[in-house]
């Protein structure tokens, strides 16, 4: 009795620790991910909607899946609803592993589909169908088992498979095999019935039984892609919903699928003598220590989590945010560094600031479409906040037409609505607007944004679609990528107000270490209005003065700082005498422009991009 | 039946009553037509079509529609939606070929009921063939997401999958088109791992690679000869490029084109110099319903894209004799860019040959990305071509097709939101006048507006495709078979 309720405080502990870890793990660390998820998904609060998904194997998954994702917009929801998930997954796994062996000190094994169901969404191409879609099999699964009277039980499974199918999807084939390894079981034990054995009608059962369930988990998908859905053989059995590569085997899935019956026959040979149940259950608790930090290990991408959370403050226009949270996690690729400029031009800083991180060329100004779905979004912020409304148009719809499992993105038909608000496209703009009207999340943003279609003054005066407005492209060419510097120009031309068009022009000058035309540019920046001049500008100016001056401070104009003109000239001590003047720099310097351009790296001159056609008038 | 359940029924048929009302009875006339999406006000629809169903724009909180026949009237009541019982709709249509439908609305709104002026339907004797087919894709700019060749029963609100990329994943198809509305006789591009052209007879598939040393491309633009032996492409060095002002998206436009001719019997391309000249671009071939003719677009080559607003493009003919596969030497202008200072696209000439629509835009051959694009109608006896006003919208309207029998066209356009193509029909007399068209219908009148595809390349169909992706599968994954080029000059 005492080592029972020992047993069960045990548990309580080891199941509080490990849901409050999945809690802050998808909290506090992998936040960035769900949020990821949520804007690449779109979820119709419609009948139209809930039948259309049911008209597919497995479509009710799907549905369920996505009803549960479009939470993942409040931050706090989506781990709430992991742990959820995940807890009645591990209850359901505990009952079931209960009717092969009840031993109370086996407890640590009922986690692990939980926990490797966790792993799996790290991985931001499991969606979470791929998680309730199992749970419903094992549901199905405990409601199989729970039913003593064998006939009774077998029409269950006849019934439940196909129903499992359509409904869940692949995971049928989860509870097909956990069918398989009950029914061994129990065949096992009774075996010794004497009154079956007599009457025989157990295992001719049996012998019809087993084929059956074959038959039918075979034969059900094969017969739906025979008259139902024109699809590839593996996307048949396992069906979507699962992984988001239509066309790659989701191997975590398949190892999900066959953990039960693995754990019941693990559970099935476990004996734990009564003496050694404490010893066991830390040995179990360990092993799942090691296991949890490995797994998480290996499936979690932080790096992906960086690049997701510079994204999501960026959608969130939380510029300062950006730049704080650059302090803590400086950009480690194109994507967070493109994010980082585009905050620190948004905040005013790009002038003063950019060269306090690591530039790498104008690939980390803009970000060119590669047949990819999330450079192009984020690339699509980029043209959307320079007034490129027809590029950022172009970005957003490429970005959506790449995502991998084909579906539609919330975060991309709220831009879509906007560029074509903006241009004046309202019979568009209005179909978007109704399609997020029923969603959950975006419908007060849509209906309000309604009361704009085809109101030019209240767009005009609108602060953020109002000055895309004023900004807007006047003369037509034909936009690309690789045009970037030529579209930056006609842009200061034509609006000389744009201030970032203008700072990013002023960038892409200095990344490239072009100061012949950074120069030229000079006598737009008196029309920027700036209060000061932006201490790279001046650090640029001061190198171009330089060039032609042995005493450049007292040729400096007179908007150059003498904060400026000292750090030069101590700049310039330690460079003209120093061998190591480099790592010594480093130290002190490396957020000047005269550091990256003696020591920057500026190979890349041009947006990089794989598609081949190209277009300017 | 215990009393009490019998009060319960009792009391919900009485408040189902009450909740319908007979308040319509009383309604305040609205001295208007009713604003209804789609609009089918007024416009004339074969007996072989689905219901109308459609929904009242202002959003009253309830309406009924009376649909007079001859000899019964369909009462139907909704809310926004008017959605007509399928078995009563073919009944109705049925007992009035060749009449009319008048349709009276009324509508519910806070402030009491309005009766709407009555409008009508009219069902012409012609038949229409019972099938359509048509490419969904977004569209989008150089990616695709799901896409694929569709076709739809025009009597019911069914629609099966020839192919699309859920069998094929990555795959592009596209260009499909039908030997004289036969579902037999198909053909259709594959982009991708698996590329190729699909050719299908009669059930049996083969894929062709239509790339060879002489021509430009591999074969794009299809039009099948009436003979069945031949079908004529356009082969293209097609771009695109994305504008930049607030009223356009894309251009595309061709760098080279040329056309040329598939003999299906000895797999080999032909062409003439005429077809292929250096000076010219020609694309969008047709062949006359007598197969005695090919028609296409020409315009004087320019450089693109520096040029792509001034390229404009006639409509021509040359003689073709499908005996020897040879081509005439003298090429006719029947469009002149001359005359029209604009540009002609998809020449389709109806199958008793009477009448050719062809599309006119500005300039450039890619006419779904020009809002001004309109259908113009050429009487082939009197050479006279005429803009067909009422089927033309201030969007663009753009590829079209006729029925087997020349009596109904489908078209695509963007009038609904200006970005989305969505398919018409339109009826056109023995005197070659065109009726209002009609959208196709859909189960749900709101369909058009959640959609986020176009309805590309319809096409009218007299049976079912039986031959689909997956009975192709096999040869889809095959080697595609090379064909032979020889000028025939």
């Amino acid at each position: 009795m005492k080592n029972e309720k020992s047993v069960r405080n045990s548990e309580l502990v080891f199941s509080g620790i490990f849901f409050t870890g999945i809690f802050i793990f998808f909290m506090f660390f992998y936040n960035s991910h769900l949020h990821f998820a949520e804007q690449f998904q779109l979820f119709l609060l419609t009948g139209d909607y809930f039948v259309s998904k049911l008209a597919f194997p497995g479509g009710f998954n799907g549905w369920l899946g996505d009803f549960l994702t479009q939470f993942y917009y409040l931050s706090f929801a989506g781990p709430l609803i992991i742990v959820g998930l995940l807890l009645v997954l591990q209850l359901i796994l505990k009952r079931m592993l209960a009717f092969i062996n009840p031993d109370p000190g086996l407890f640590p094994v009922s986690f692990l589909p939980s926990l490797l169901a966790g792993m799996i969404l790290c991985n931001e191409f499991y969606p979470l169908s791929s998680i309730t879609g199992f749970l419903i099999a094992m549901i199905a699964g405990l409601i199989y088992m729970r039913i003593d009277v064998q006939s009774r039980r077998f029409i269950a499974g006849i019934f439940f498979i196909p129903l499992v199918y359509w409904l869940a999807g692949g995971s049928y084939l989860s509870l097909l095999l956990v069918i398989f390894v009950y029914e061994f079981f129990v065949w096992r034990r009774s075996g010794k019935d004497e009154e079956v054995s007599k009457a025989g009608n157990g295992i001719f059962r049996r012998w019809l039984y087993f084929p059956a369930l074959i038959i039918l988990s075979a034969g059900i998908p094969f017969l739906v892609r025979q008259f139902l859905i024109q699809q590839p053989v593996m996307l048949t059995y396992v069906t979507e919903y699962y992984y988001n590569l239509r066309t790659t085997l989701p191997s975590a899935v398949f190892l999900l699928f066959i953990l039960p019956p693995v754990l019941m026959i693990i559970v099935k040979l476990a004996v734990i003598r009564e003496k050694h149940m404490q010893p066991a259950i830390a040995v179990q608790a360990g092993l799942f220590a090691l296991l949890a930090f490995f797994g998480f290990r290996s499936f979690a991408n932080f790096e992906a989590e960086q690049i997701m959370t510079y994204d999501y403050l960026v959608r969130n226009e939380r510029w300062k945010n950006v730049i704080k949270y650059a302090e803590k996690k400086p950009p480690k690729n194109y994507l967070s560094l493109s994010m980082l400029n585009l905050s620190l031009a948004k905040a005013g800083e790009l002038g003063n600031s950019m060269f306090r991180y690591n530039q790498h060329g104008v690939n980390g100004l803009f970000l060119a479409f590669n047949r990819e779905y999330v450079t192009a979004l984020m690339g699509s912020e980029i043209l959307y906040h320079l007034s490129l409304t027809n590029a950022c148009q172009e970005y957003a719809f490429e970005s959506m037409q790449t995502i991998p499992d084909m579906g539609q993105s919330a975060r991309v038909i709220k831009r879509l609505a906007e560029t074509n608000l903006i241009n004046g496209q309202y019979k568009v703009s209005e179909k978007y607007l109704k399609i997020l009207e029923n969603t959950l999340f975006y419908r007060k943003w849509a209906k309000t944004s309604m009361t704009y279609l085809g109101n030019e003054d209240k767009i005009n005066s609108h602060p953020d679609w109002g000055e895309k407005r004023k900004f807007k492209v006047r003369g037509d060419y034909f936009f690309h990528i690789k045009n970037i510097e030529a579209v930056l120009n006609r842009m200061v031309k034509e609006n000389p107000g744009n201030r970032v068009a203008f700072e990013y022009l002023m960038a892409f000058y200095m990344i490239n270490k072009d100061l012949r035309n950074f120069v030229n540019l000079i006598p737009a920046m008196e029309k920027m209005q700036y209060k000061s001049v932006p201490v790279s500008y001046q650090e640029a100016i001061m190198y171009i003065i330089g060039l032609n001056s042995a005493d450049p401070a007292s040729n400096a104009p007179s908007y150059i700082s003498s904060e400026t003109k000292a750090r030069m000239k101590a700049y310039a001590g330690i460079y003209t005498s120093r061998p190591d003047a480099e790592s010594r720099l480093a130290e002190k310097y490396a957020a000047t422009y005269w550091y990256y351009l003696h020591f920057g790296d500026a190979e890349l001159s041009q947006v990089e991009e794989t598609r081949d056609n190209t277009g300017s008038t | 039946m215990t009393n009490s359940l019998r009060y319960i029924l009792l009391f919900s048929a009485l408040l189902l009553a009450a909740s319908c009302g007979t308040g319509w009875k009383d309604a305040e006339e609205a001295g208007s037509k009713p604003v209804i999406f789609p609009d089918y006000c007024d416009v004339v629809i074969p007996s072989g079509i689905a219901p109308l169903n459609f929904r009242i724009e202002g959003e009253p909180q309830s309406s009924v529609a009376m649909i007079k026949g001859t000899s019964e009237t369909l009462r139907i009541r909704g809310k926004e939606e008017i959605i007509i019982p399928v078995a009563k709709w073919k009944k109705l249509l049925a007992g009035n070929m060749g009449g009319s439908l008048k349709v009276t609305l009324y509508a519910g709104y806070k402030d009491g009921w309005k009766k709407y002026e009555p409008f009508s339907i009219n069902i012409s004797d012609d038949p229409i063939d019972p099938w359509i087919a048509y490419r969904l894709i977004a569209p989008g700019y150089e990616t695709w997401s799901e896409m694929g060749i569709y076709q739809r029963e025009l009597s019911s609100f069914k629609q099966a999958t020839i192919i699309d990329n859920r069998l094929l994943p990555g795959a592009c198809m596209n260009c499909h088109s039908f030997q004289a509305n036969s579902p037999d006789k198909m053909m259709f591009h594959l982009r991708g791992n698996v590329g190729g052209t699909m050719l299908v007879k009669d059930g049996e598939a083969v894929k062709l690679n239509t790339k060879t040393g002489e021509t430009i491309s591999n074969c794009v633009y299809p039009y099948w000869h009436p003979s069945e032996d031949y079908i004529a492409y356009s082969v293209n060095n097609i771009q695109q490029v994305f504008h930049s002002v607030s009223d356009k998206r894309i251009e595309v436009f061709d760098s080279k084109s040329d056309i040329v001719v598939y003999d299906i019997k000895n797999n080999r391309l032909t062409s003439t110099s005429g077809l292929m000249s250096e000076d010219s671009f020609e694309t969008f071939p047709c062949f006359s319903p007598d197969g005695r003719k090919l028609y296409f677009c020409s315009a004087r080559k320019g450089k693109q894209p520096e040029e792509y607003d001034r390229i404009k493009y006639s409509l021509c003919s040359i003689d073709f004799d499908s005996a020897t596969g040879r081509f005439g030497e003298k090429t006719d202008t029947l469009v002149s860019t001359e005359h029209t200072g604009r540009s002609v696209s998809f020449p389709r000439i109806s199958p008793d040959g009477t009448t050719l629509v062809f599309t006119l835009s500005d300039y450039g051959n890619f006419s779904i990305w020009h809002r001004e694009a309109d259908l113009y109608r050429l009487d082939m006896k009197t050479g006279n071509y005429q803009l067909i006003d009422v089927i033309n919208s201030s969007e663009t309207e753009s590829y079209h097709s006729w029925s087997s029998n020349s009596r109904w066209m489908i078209f695509s356009s963007r009038r609904v939101d200006g970005l989305y193509t969505r398919p018409f029909i339109a009826h056109m007399d023995e005197y070659g006048t065109f009726s209002k068209p009609f959208m196709v219908p859909q189960k749900d009148p709101g369909f058009y507006d959640s959609c986020l595809r176009s309805f590309n390349i319809p096409e009218f169909v007299t049976g079912k495709v039986v031959t689909d992706g997956r009975a192709m599968l096999k040869i889809i994954g095959s080697p595609a078979k090379d064909v032979n080029f020889a000028l025939s000059d």
